[in-house]
């Protein structure tokens, strides 16, 4: 982590329309990145669940969209921060942002189904599915950047990278530094949910 | 600068706000099992514990 945030203050160059606000990218990016995978975990998770009705795929699922929401919630909040000095404006009914904000309601909702259903499997049933739903929303924000005349800017073709070499390593950093944070983060959240389901099932069995 | 700034700071902050509830969700939890485990030592049924 260390190095992606030399990367993105000290080795990548500055860009020469935005200067130095360009640098939010660094994380911008690498957040709106591992909060797609940490949703695709989610509805993963979600199928596997409705698929064997265990519940370490629920605790999974609702695991990662919890840390899916958190990253979400921050790359709006940067893109705004991003957008105020560039755009002149806070937000946009750009098509990528409003799909976004779609995404991200879909899955606040989802832990707010999550948290109402408690043990009853039904209930998370129904959270699972909405889960698998949500991500359809995905391929939307990815698509609407590229084919909806999105303000932000397209960073990936499929002929080249749209950045200097010092930037598309520092891009780099970030990418790696963030998945593995969110592996460990997953992890930790998923066991913890997992030692809680079992407390609770010792004290229900003690009466 | 300052939104560069501020767009870090916000970052860092909620990634450690997060880190500090799953740490008391933990420790929540360790005094649950502290609770357990002594009940269980006493001969007790373990009720009541789970908040």
């Amino acid at each position: 982590m260390l190095l992606a945030l030399a990367g993105a203050f000290v080795y990548a160059q500055q860009e020469v329309v935005m200067g130095d606000i360009q640098r939010i990218f660094y994380v911008h990016l690498p957040l709106a990145w591992v909060g797609f995978v940490a949703f695709g975990h989610a509805c993963w998770a979600g199928v596997r669940y409705l698929q064997t009705g265990r519940r370490g795929w629920d605790i999974a699922s609702a695991s990662a969209a919890e840390i899916g929401v958190l990253f979400a919630t921050l790359v709006i909040v940067t893109g705004s921060l991003w957008a105020r000095p560039v755009w002149g404006t806070w937000w946009t009914w750009d098509p990528q942002l409003v799909t976004y904000l779609i995404l991200w309601l879909i899955y606040v909702g989802y832990l707010v189904l999550r948290a109402a259903a408690g043990d009853d499997p039904r209930q998370a049933r129904f959270a699972a599915v909405f889960a698998i739903v949500g991500f359809v929303d995905v391929p939307l924000v990815w698509l609407s950047a590229r084919y909806l005349r999105a303000l932000s800017p397209v960073v990936f073709t499929t002929h080249s990278i749209g950045l200097a070499p010092s930037m598309a390593w520092s891009l780099l950093g970030g990418l790696v530094a963030w998945s593995l944070l969110y592996v460990v983060l997953v992890r930790a959240r998923l066991r913890l949910g997992l030692l809680e389901v079992r407390v609770q099932a010792l004290a229900d069995e003690g009466g | 600068m300052t939104y560069l700034f501020w767009a870090f700071a916000v970052v860092w902050v909620g990634l450690f706000a997060y880190l500090y509830r799953l740490v008391q969700r933990s420790l929540r939890l360790e005094r649950e099992i502290d609770a357990l485990s002594e009940r269980s030592r006493d001969g007790a049924p373990p009720s009541g514990v789970g908040g």
